[in-house]
């Protein structure tokens, strides 16, 4: 009770909201304990599950407003962005100015966002976490970047690099490969009965995984900064959460490497494409295993409420 | 003060059955309300003083609207009735 409690308090952070939550899920026992039959449980398994998603929609629409949101989201820009800009020298001087505006967009805005995202800038010491909301807004602008920003990036720098090199009259003919076709594309390719349908399918668990990388990682620092701001300052706690935040990421994706590796040496069928997202799941699911065992509450810190 | 639809039939189902709980209203409310949201909806009127509730059976809560909440709703219900009045005057 008291991670779970602690878990929808970083989640939902006004007692409305999460008092919405528990009502919920008290009606969905009630209901359970009366239905009779197999048939009758799952309807009303299906029915709360609607319920749920209904509440954290509303919570997460209501949580737009809170103090802090717009500030969290500026901030979290503005250093992705600085840090994404002095990350763009490593590519050498030998770039147009689109071209080094394409890179920034597309190939290194997001994981600097995502990263940043874990420090929590912008945030004051007082103001809650509204952690469904930026968790949604975070998935989509995650999406968004993946499905529409960053193809469209690696497609103009490809017809730009083959204009510079003298392939004149070939921008036109450079087809979009996966990585240049947006995600409603990619649906598409995957649909069909095309040779290429399975690259599409696997590029776009890539891009899934990565969506949802976004919103556990600015959790997992949610968490970290909480729990490190019972014993520091709210400075220190926001570096040391951002930082202890991305390590954890970074080392369980090399550890879900390691898993890839070993399940290919041990099962020689499997392709390293069809594994090549589990760094990425590895992650994702360490983190918020992380962020779950993080939220517990003392029994006296629950008892004081 | 502004009252939503949703909040309207809240508190009339609460002034016209007496105490409930959330999914009572829901069941009551021939679809106006949906599952999980209308406790979004009571925490919020909960916030703007037009209900009230106390811990019941099981983790629910029991719904009453307040003074404050039937004067809003008395005062809707006046104020849509005088825009009806003025609509049949109109077509008139």
């Amino acid at each position: 009770m008291t991670r779970f409690r602690g878990f929808t308090d970083l989640l939902i952070p006004d007692d409305s909201g999460r008092r919405a939550l528990e009502e919920t899920l008290a009606d969905w026992r009630e209901e359970r304990a009366r239905a009779e039959s197999p048939f009758g449980r799952t309807a009303v398994d299906l029915r709360a599950s609607l319920s749920l998603s209904r509440v954290f929609v509303m919570v997460g629409v209501a949580g737009l407003r809170q103090e802090g949101v717009g500030r969290f989201l500026l901030f979290t820009s503005v250093a992705a962005g600085a840090v994404a800009a002095i990350q763009l020298r490593q590519y050498g001087s030998g770039l147009t100015v689109p071209e080094a505006l394409s890179l920034f967009l597309g190939a290194i805005l997001g994981p600097f966002g995502m990263m940043a995202s874990a420090f929590g800038f912008g945030l004051k010491p007082h103001t809650r976490f509204p952690g469904v909301t930026l968790a949604a807004v975070a998935m989509l602008l995650m999406g968004l970047w993946l499905g529409v920003v960053v193809p469209a990036s690696n497609q103009y720098y490809r017809e730009s690099v083959a204009e510079r090199l003298g392939v004149a009259g070939k921008r036109a003919a450079l087809t979009r490969g996966n990585p240049e076709a947006s995600s409603a594309e990619l649906l598409r390719r995957a649909m069909t009965d095309d040779a290429g349908a399975g690259s599409a399918r696997r590029a776009l668990l890539q891009r899934l995984a990565l969506t949802a990388a976004a919103p556990a990682m600015l959790l997992l620092g949610a968490g970290l900064r909480a729990r490190i701001h019972t014993r520091r300052g709210w400075r220190v706690s926001q570096i040391g959460g951002g930082i202890a935040a991305s390590l954890i990421f970074v080392s369980s994706g090399a550890a879900g490497v390691g898993l890839a590796d070993l399940a290919t040496a041990v099962w020689p069928s499997l392709s390293r494409g069809d594994l090549r997202t589990l760094p990425w799941w590895t992650a994702i699911v360490v983190s918020l295993l992380a962020t779950l065992w993080l939220s517990r509450r003392t029994r006296a810190s629950s008892a004081a409420d | 003060m502004k009252l939503p639809n949703s909040e309207r039939v809240i508190l009339q189902l609460l002034v016209g059955k007496g105490p409930c709980y959330g999914l009572e209203l829901v069941e009551s409310s021939r679809g106006a309300l949906k599952r999980g949201g209308v406790y979004v909806t009571l925490g919020r009127m909960e916030e703007k003083g037009l209900v009230r509730s106390a811990a019941g059976e099981s983790g629910r809560r029991l719904y009453k609207p307040t003074a404050l909440g039937e004067r809003a709703l008395a005062a809707a219900q006046l104020f849509s009735g005088h825009l009806k009045l003025n609509r049949i005057g109109a077509k008139a």
